[in-house]
């Protein structure tokens, strides 16, 4: 996990957390309120009266990490056909209304969860929990429709198979994870994605939509009694059903390094290099986060100074990727032209190497966990930011996380960040790729 | 991967969905202060104590319409330079002043402008000032920066052009506008001119185009505009002006002489990029508006577009398809774009022009302009909703002369634009005898 402010400031086209795990930063949560209702829904509600606007958000405990192979991608497929109409809203009309309202919405899918948002202005909140709760149980999903929105899921995985980030992260996800849904992309498998039939879709939805497998958050110029009273009432009365089976399959340990090449046409190379490393909620993240700042975040970071002043790469950065399961410690590179991704290579895992043995200087230390605090502070600017970060860690683990997430940041030390490094950033646990292009 | 990136300042104003949520700040009753210094910069603020933070949004008139052909990438290059060391911070202190304080500033090289962007504590305001002021006064251009700032952009135009969305946007401008004209050129430049461009060139062009009277600033969140000015003079009161002021226009284009259309063949790629381009209008045209709302309705970021309508959600053939209207300084293009499939290429780009040729004869319904109105109206709170959001509002308005109150008309603007003025906009602007069409990817298949 690292905070979206420092994030944003990286400069890869796609992150990791674009195609998979999402990790926003950290907001404080003490005057999150917070309620179970009758269902099981989970109710989180947070005052910001800054502007006239609210953010109303369903998460859904569901992603490519719910799937087997045969379906993959239908987690992405149902999101598409959410928005394809309900006995009470006919195909299209859940857009037109939103946009008749001044609605900025959307919806996405990742490994770990499926999300739905509005924000919109304040007095308007109704009519996105209206939506929202009416397409958590009478969803539609028509056969046709299904089969229309097929060339469009088509198109999109085409447009994603033309980019270098997303085929290198794709294939750094098949080759470090062989047993654990993480292995397919969220967008799943091709040919999985165009075997699937409708009714597996309806099964998917009817077997992961309920309240007692969602999260509901809104965040901005609002009354928390009212709101409330809202929220059950619109979604109180939604029946909760048996929640989903666990995942139960766990990775199993890494013995050795794994090696790759893609091979496309194209003109420019590229180096990823990922390291195994706990599921979010395990307490060797917070050094792993400021480890992934001091290596790779900004011009100070070691892989700037030494790669891009070094003239091997035109960029090059680190991140530690968290998500509920085990995921990975990303570092990445695109090289300057001329330079063989060899020798980038040798000079990224050097810098990684350097960190067992040396720890950083409280200098360099206090560096990283500025840059974790100020994008702490950062987060609070924008209501959208806010809800998204207690909806994500609700959905994956607890919004409480955050509580104590500074504090334990602030706790990090010296020895702890070249003690992480020693125990992740190991040859056998780690994963290589290469994107060689084949000259035109 | 557009000519016209988002960043632009203009973008955020011409085009309604570039989707950046946001709203005006708490204290939304206080006013937008605006400063004009002895040296001509400008300073607007305005102030938003919810957040111990402030936003900065800025812009230089320097960006790529400067660049004297053949030096394409030139004014590209001059702002790559800014955080690569200055006669008083090599680069590592540059970026050490700014993220020991968690704060950032970043420099987007533009069509028209320069954008500058940052973050900051507020209780850091006047170190983010001090160390902006150095990065635009004094850049050092170091050989050795130079060539890595060179490589940088030489590897950014290869990615580029291994971008099928990219390559057809590129296409079809150098299609509508003729090689005289500046927006007939990729501002991010080609492997030739940039490797063409010295050290000296830098230098003139920096010396010509960063100056207090080319620099305007938006300062939003919590600052208290008397006490901010302090530092603002502090960092930019002895800027000497350049003699010259460097022009800051687009020439109209002559309109191309009938339909064009130009395929480029790319190898290994899943999609084919269909562009269509159409010359465009000014951000300062009185049509503006009316031009705004047509743009909506046909293909400005909706999902029920005309356009998203019909090619997504009728016929299933892209997964997104869009139109934007680049109304800058000068008359940016039309572009309505969309990626399909290679075997759909030639459907999409018929229905593409047939959905163009419907609005062209007939415009919006009222209904359609009703939504839109609705539409516009109502999300641009949510637009405003963080500083940044507001920064990037002002300076728009700033740059187009909008005036400060911009942000309060603009609800009644949007209203009391009448379906006959959306009308005559379409017939005006979305005239197929004046299009071009380009498209890139792996196309012809197998020599179809």
């Amino acid at each position: 996990m690292r905070p979206e402010g420092v994030r944003a400031r990286a400069r890869a086209q796609v992150r990791a957390q674009e195609l998979a795990a999402s990790a926003p930063a950290p907001v404080r949560t003490s005057d999150v309120f917070e309620t179970v209702l009758g269902n099981g829904l989970k109710v989180l509600i947070q005052e910001v009266r800054v502007a006239p606007v609210v953010s109303f958000m369903v998460w859904y405990k569901v992603g490519s990490r719910n799937e087997s192979t045969g379906q993959t991608g239908i987690s992405h497929l149902l999101e598409h056909m959410m928005f394809k109409g309900t006995p009470r809203y006919g195909k299209g009309e859940i857009a037109r209304l939103l946009q008749r309202n001044g609605a900025s919405f959307n919806a996405g899918t990742s490994l770990d969860y499926t999300n739905y948002y509005e924000v919109l202005a304040a007095d308007r909140l109704e009519l996105a929990m209206e939506i929202e709760s009416d397409r958590m149980a009478h969803a539609l999903i028509p056969e046709e429709e299904h089969r229309l929105e097929m060339t469009v899921v088509r198109s999109e995985l085409e447009r994603n198979e033309d980019n270098p980030h997303r085929a290198l992260y794709q294939e750094m996800f098949a080759q470090a994870f062989q047993a654990h849904p993480y292995h397919w992309p969220t967008i799943g498998w091709r040919n999985d994605v165009e075997a699937i039939r409708t009714e597996q879709i309806r099964h998917h939805y009817k077997t992961h939509y309920m309240p007692n497998n969602a999260v509901a958050v809104v965040v901005g110029d609002l009354d928390r009694e009212r709101t409330l009273a809202m929220v059950e009432e619109h979604f109180g009365r939604i029946a909760p059903g048996p929640l989903p089976p666990p995942v139960v399959t766990v990775e199993p340990p890494q013995l050795g390094e794994r090696r790759f090449k893609i091979r496309k046409p194209g003109d420019t190379r590229y180096l990823m290099v990922a390291y195994r490393i706990p599921e979010l909620v395990h307490p060797d993240n917070y050094a792993l986060d400021v480890l992934g700042i001091i290596l790779g975040n900004g011009k100070t970071s070691r892989l700037y100074q030494s790669l891009v002043e070094g003239k091997l790469a035109t960029e090059a950065e680190a991140q530690n990727e968290t998500a509920r399961d085990p995921f990975l410690f990303v570092a990445q590179a695109t090289a300057a032209p001329g330079i063989q991704l060899e020798d980038l290579e040798e000079s990224l895992l050097g810098q990684a190497d350097r960190l067992k043995s040396e720890p950083p200087s409280p200098l360099e230390l206090g560096r990283a966990k500025k840059q974790i605090q100020a994008s702490f502070i950062y987060s609070r600017d924008s209501i959208r930011s806010l809800a998204q970060q207690l909806g994500y860690y609700e959905a994956v683990g607890s919004y409480r996380y955050l509580d104590t997430y500074l504090e334990r940041i602030a706790g990090v030390s010296p020895e702890d960040v070249s003690r992480v490094a020693r125990a992740y950033l190991g040859e056998d646990t780690r994963t290589v790729g290469h994107y060689e292009p084949i000259p035109e | 991967m557009n000519r016209f990136p988002n960043s632009e300042p203009g973008a955020a104003l011409a085009r309604p969905s570039s989707g950046a949520a946001t709203a005006t700040p708490s204290s939304r009753t206080a006013r937008p202060v605006r400063v004009e210094l002895k040296s001509g910069l400008v300073v607007i603020f305005q102030e938003n104590h919810a957040n111990p933070t402030v936003a900065i949004q800025g812009l230089v008139k320097a960006g790529a319409i400067s660049d004297p052909p053949p030096k394409t990438g030139l004014s590209r290059f001059v702002s790559a330079m800014l955080d690569r060391g200055t006669t008083k911070r090599t680069t590592f202190q540059q970026a050490e002043a700014l993220e020991s304080l968690g704060a950032s500033l970043h420099f987007d090289a533009g069509i028209e402008t320069i954008a500058i962007s940052a973050n900051m504590l507020s209780e850091d305001t006047g170190t983010v000032l001090e160390v902006l002021a150095d990065a635009l006064r004094n850049p050092s251009f170091t050989p050795d920066q130079i060539e890595k700032a060179r490589d940088e952009m030489i590897v950014r135009v290869k990615v580029s052009n291994e971008n099928t969305a990219y390559v057809a946007a590129k296409t079809a401008n150098e299609l509508l506008y003729p090689p005289d004209h500046p927006y007939h050129w990729p501002p991010i430049g080609t492997e030739p001119s940039l490797r063409a461009i010295a050290r000296k060139d830098l230098e003139a062009f920096h010396a010509s185009h960063y100056g207090p009277g080319t620099v305007v600033l938006v300062l939003v969140g919590d600052v208290d505009p008397e006490a901010t000015l302090e530092p603002v003079k502090r960092a930019f009161s002895d800027w000497r002006k350049p003699d010259i002021t460097p022009p800051f226009s687009v020439p109209r284009a002559a309109p191309v002489d009938g339909p064009k259309r130009l395929v480029v063949s790319m190898k290994g790629k899943s999609q084919v990029d269909v562009v269509c381009a159409l010359p465009g209008i000014g951000r300062t045209d009185p049509e503006y508006y009316a031009a705004m709302l047509m743009n909506y309705v046909l293909g400005g970021g909706s999902l029920s577009s005309r356009l998203m309508d019909q090619l997504r959600d009728k016929m299933g053939l892209v997964y997104g398809v869009y139109s934007n209207l680049n109304a800058g300084i000068g008359a940016g293009p039309i572009h309505v774009r969309a990626g399909t499939n290679p075997a759909n290429a030639e459907r999409t780009a018929d229905a593409m022009l047939s959905e163009i040729e419907r609005m062209h004869e007939e415009g919006p319904t009222e209904v359609e302009l009703e939504e839109a109105v609705s539409y516009l109206t109502g999300v641009f709170p949510v637009r405003l909703e963080t500083n940044a959001g507001v920064a990037s509002q002002l300076l728009g308005a700033e740059l187009y002369g909008l005036g400060m109150d911009y942000i309060s008309r603009y609800p009644e603007i949007v209203r009391g634009v009448r379906v006959e003025d959306v009308r005559a906009a379409s017939r005006k602007h979305l005239d197929l005898k004046a299009h071009v069409l380009a498209m890139a990817g792996s196309y012809p298949r197998g020599g179809a």
